[in-house]
């Protein structure tokens, strides 16, 4: 026993010691797993607390913002405790990928979260409302399609409803707007997922949407168009 | 099989990744201090979750044990245990230990309905020599979400306390030892058995129980522990779903401790799929607002390949993908990838999709990507560049490009193709800390060198010096076997080479014909034999069934590691008829008939139970014409293997994992030559029952 203590003592002092060589078939686990970490932090992101409300993204006022010269989009996921701003990487017709630096990928499709890149367990694709869909009060079916924990990819249907609660004016980094909230509720036998909408004209200017398990629900305010 | 200190920190990040870890699902049993479903030193008739993975510790005053268990479906679950008795000479002079390895074999007859118990009935060290034999069937109830009764009836040890009689006859003794000791299930006293499981709290939970093993051996025979009481009681404690601890009040006078290590290997400890997101599927313009992006005329460009390649290369390269060769014309390309680092397949296919669609010219629409393993082609994968333009952000996009690609198989390198640009002929090296345990708690630490020299496509020269640093291994007793000692002078190869040269080897892979791989290798094959390796492998790109020969010539090498043959003047030909077949559902079969290292004529036959994400969990038995006297103890050669991902336990991505093989004893019977790369295991990845079952990653 004492024996195999020690060795399991050493096995640990060994371990630390980094791999060398050129062969770059995978980083050392170690080394690697701390950077990975560092990774999946969004840049400019804050690790958010217990606090209900998270942390402002940075100390970084609209008019930086707007001097930047490109949209920006706040995203805020609470369960991955980031804070970030987003920009866009990449459009095809009305779907918007935005990225945090490339580590991690949202595409929404008018404003409505479709897939996500690099948060664990992704959304992988989903069938969505149409705005109009969104302000029209509709009643539609709606799919995620996730990659699980064990790698197989799943799906969930939901039936849903979107409803208008009312107009509302809401604030985003210093700059009000008018909106209409609407909230999407959608249900399947074991489950239950309610996403919101704040809609300013033909844009959806803030949401808070389910994305997966995993990741939760990630809010979105458009800060910059 | 490789080991490496890697393992221990799968397990350190396994307690760190915890919080990240997905709740526990519904009640399922918990294990006890046997590393098997139940009570304390009881079982019960409940299962664990499908597929749990789960490892045990325990300490009872001189008695300790160790435990893997697995949950190979939903009702039937093994386990495979080290026991040591300290103080063994206490009363009967002779070894201060004694040491004995078990294999349980547990089926769930009924789960728990709304009245009906759940009913399980087990074999306990079913095939040892009978030191912890037992056979039982045992039912469980719960009652509300709390509380849980179990009742049940054991033979053999579980038989020996409060007997009531022997419904079945008598308990004959073992043998021969090392078989399914048939002869003795369900045979003698049995004795009843209950006990209750309350769980006080979200972490805490009460057990108590009342005992039906005697420890004659332990108490009467051995006078190691006293048994005052049939009465057992303790407390545990499980705070997430990884790791449980548990203290009791043992037989009235000792107290035991014990350690679960419970691992789903459904669920990545680090949480889903790590690694950055993929760059975005570019575009082509519209044919009708941009026709000229669509020109043809860049293939007449003699600059065009090497730019594109290079362009290629530096994409690929953020997702550690090499390129083997390139091959265009105005209309398709085919690119031939070495992927590095990415476990799935399908992932290495989507990035090098992706990376296409950045780099080739609009009028390439068809892409041909072909996986090479030691510098063989594995398969090829056709999809149509619309089809990944189209299908990018369609809903279930996974299954609909599926349906649109095709998987056939790899064909010659196209003769146009550019070729390597350094990747030939390269020199890699390594320096790694490196575990190898014989079992779970034995085993030394060390360093290993290893180098390998790709001469050209499907010529690798490579090797591998290992040093060790720290050891808990010894001697032994020399081995006794009357077969020629192929393995069991294994101990005397860890203690005199040190270092060792454990490989030395140039391999040759071809492909001599569609669907057919070929593979020799040649030079010191493992740390124990050296000679000639050849092997011929049939497996259709899409079939569940793959057809194998393989025939080697071998001599035995010297204990001291280095290139010598003159302490044992053995050489064999050894040779394999080997038939795979994957079962769907994860579960893959092989069978291999031949001739084995000590001249011995069988059978192998394997299962294995593998993971979409790489987990694997695996038996085998070899049976022989090597009588199970001859053999030893443990009668015919059979184990457990089991694959660990390094990316399932800490997220990064490497294909890189940790395996182990166990075995409840070794003798020099049904052994095979331990050649690296050998086919199958290579090219599966990237056929389609490599490639479905975590085909949605081709989008990751």
């Amino acid at each position: 026993m004492r024996i195999s203590a020690r060795l399991v003592a050493v096995a640990a002092a060994v371990s630390l010691l980094a791999a060398c060589g050129n062969d770059k078939g995978g980083a050392n686990p170690v080394v690697a797993a701390v950077g990975q970490m560092a990774k999946a932090a969004l840049p400019k992101g804050k690790k958010g607390g217990t606090a209900p409300t998270a942390e402002p993204a940075a100390p970084v006022g609209r008019a930086e913002l707007e001097a930047y010269g490109k949209p920006v989009l706040r995203i805020r996921a609470k369960a991955l405790g980031q804070d970030a701003f987003l920009t866009i990487l990449d459009t095809k017709d009305n779907v918007v990928t935005w990225t945090a630096q490339r580590q991690a990928n949202f595409s929404l499709r008018d404003g409505v979260l479709i897939q996500t890149r690099g948060v664990g367990a992704d959304l992988m694709s989903a069938q969505v409302p149409t705005l109009a869909q969104l302000k029209g009060g509709a009643s539609y079916g709606r799919i995620y399609y996730f990659l699980g924990a064990d790698d197989v990819g799943t799906r969930r249907t939901y039936d849903c409803t979107a409803a208008t609660v009312g107009q509302e004016t809401i604030e985003i980094v210093g700059k009000s707007h008018a909106t209409t909230h609407v909230t999407e509720t959608c249900t399947r036998p074991n489950g239950k997922v309610t996403n919101d909408y704040w809609i300013e004209g033909n844009m959806i200017r803030k949401s808070r949407q389910w994305a997966s398990n995993l990741a939760g629900y990630l809010e979105f305010e458009k800060v910059i168009d | 099989m490789h080991s490496s200190s890697r393992f221990l920190l799968a397990f350190l990040a396994a307690s760190t990744a915890l919080s990240v870890a997905p709740a526990f699902a519904e009640s399922t049993g918990t294990l006890n201090i046997n590393g098997a479903t139940g009570l304390i030193d009881m079982p019960s008739g409940e299962a664990q979750k499908d597929a749990t993975f789960s490892f045990s510790t325990s300490v009872v005053g001189p008695i300790s044990r160790t435990t893997l268990s697995f949950q190979m479906s939903e009702r039937l679950s093994g386990s495979f245990r080290f026991q040591t008795w300290r103080d063994w000479d206490t009363i009967i002079p002779g070894d201060a230990k004694e040491s004995d390895r078990s294999i349980d074999l547990r089926y769930q007859v009924l789960k728990e309905g709304r009245i009906r118990p759940a009913l399980t009935i087990g074999l306990q060290d079913m095939t040892g020599q009978g030191l912890f034999a037992s056979e039982y069937i045992a039912a469980t109830k719960s009652f509300g979400d709390r509380l849980k009764v179990t009742a049940g009836l054991g033979w053999g040890r579980l038989g020996s306390y409060g007997s009531i009689g022997a419904p079945f006859g008598n308990r004959p003794a073992v043998s021969p030892k090392g078989t399914p000791n048939v002869d003795q299930w369900f045979r003698g006293d049995a004795a009843p058995f209950a006990g209750v499981e309350y769980r006080i709290s979200d972490t805490w939970t009460f057990k108590g129980e009342y005992s039906s093993d005697a420890y004659v051996l332990e108490d009467d025979t051995r006078g190691l522990i006293e048994r005052d009481s049939p009465f057992n009681f303790g407390f545990e404690y499980q705070k997430n779903p990884n790791m449980r601890f548990g203290v009791y009040s043992l037989y009235g006078s000792e107290v035991g401790l014990t350690f679960h290590l419970i691992l789903d290997p459904k669920n990545r400890l680090a949480g889903g799929v790590t690694g950055p997101a993929p760059a975005p599927v570019k575009a082509r313009p519209a044919r009708s607002v941009d026709p000229e992006a669509y020109d043809a005329g860049w293939v007449t460009q003699p600059d065009a390949g090497p730019i594109l390649r290079k362009n290629l290369a530096k994409r690929l390269a953020a997702d550690g993908i090499a390129i083997e060769d390139l091959a265009y014309t105005a209309t398709t390309v085919q690119i031939r990838i070495r992927n590095g680092r990415i476990d799935a397949g399908s992932q290495a296919i989507g990035r090098t999709a992706r990376a296409l669609s950045h780099v080739m010219p609009a009028s390439v629409e068809v892409f041909e990507i072909v996986p090479v393993v030691n510098g063989i082609g594995a398969s090829k994968i056709t999809i149509r560049r619309s089809d990944l333009e189209g299908l990018e952000y369609s809903a279930d996009n996974a299954t609909l490009l599926r349906q649109r690609i095709t998987v056939t198989d790899a064909g010659p390198t196209p003769a146009y193709s550019l070729g390597d640009e350094g990747l030939y002929p390269k020199f890699t090296w390594s320096l790694r800390p490196t575990l190898r345990l014989s079992e779970p708690s034995k085993g030394d630490i060390g360093l290993r060198l290893s180098a390998n020299y790709d001469i050209a496509p499907g010529f690798v020269l490579s090797g591998s010096i290992y040093k060790q640093l720290a050891s808990n291994t010894d001697l032994g007793s020399p081995s006794t076997s009357p077969l020629q000692h192929v393995r069991t002078d294994g101990s005397r190869y860890t203690e005199f080479g040190d270092p060792a040269l454990e490989r030395l080897t140039l391999a040759w892979y071809a492909r001599p014909a569609p669907d057919v791989y070929s593979r020799v290798t040649v030079g010191y094959l493992e740390r124990m034999h050296a000679g000639v390796s050849g092997e011929l492998l049939w497996k259709p790109v899409d079939s569940q069934l793959a057809l194998g020969a393989e025939l080697n010539y071998t001599r035995q090498r010297d204990t001291d590691g280095g290139l010598g043959f003159n302490e044992y003047d053995y050489d064999v030909v050894t040779g394999y008829l080997s038939a795979y077949y994957d079962f769907g559902n994860g579960f893959l079969g092989q069978l291999d008939v031949g001739k084995y290292l000590a001249g011995d004529v069988g059978a192998t036959i394997s299962v294995d139970r593998v993971f979409a994400n790489g987990w694997k969990v695996g038996a085998f038995a070899t049976v022989t014409d090597v009588s199970a006297a001859d053999f030893g103890e443990s009668g015919f050669d059979k184990g457990i293997r089991f694959t660990i991902p390094f990316t399932w336990a800490l997220g990064t991505e490497t294909r890189r994992g940790f395996s182990m093989t166990l075995r409840p004893g070794s003798g020099d019977g049904g052994a095979r030559v331990d050649v690296a790369g050998r086919l199958y295991e290579s090219i599966r990845d990237y056929h389609t029952d490599g490639l479905d079952p975590d085909w949605g990653r081709v989008w990751r």
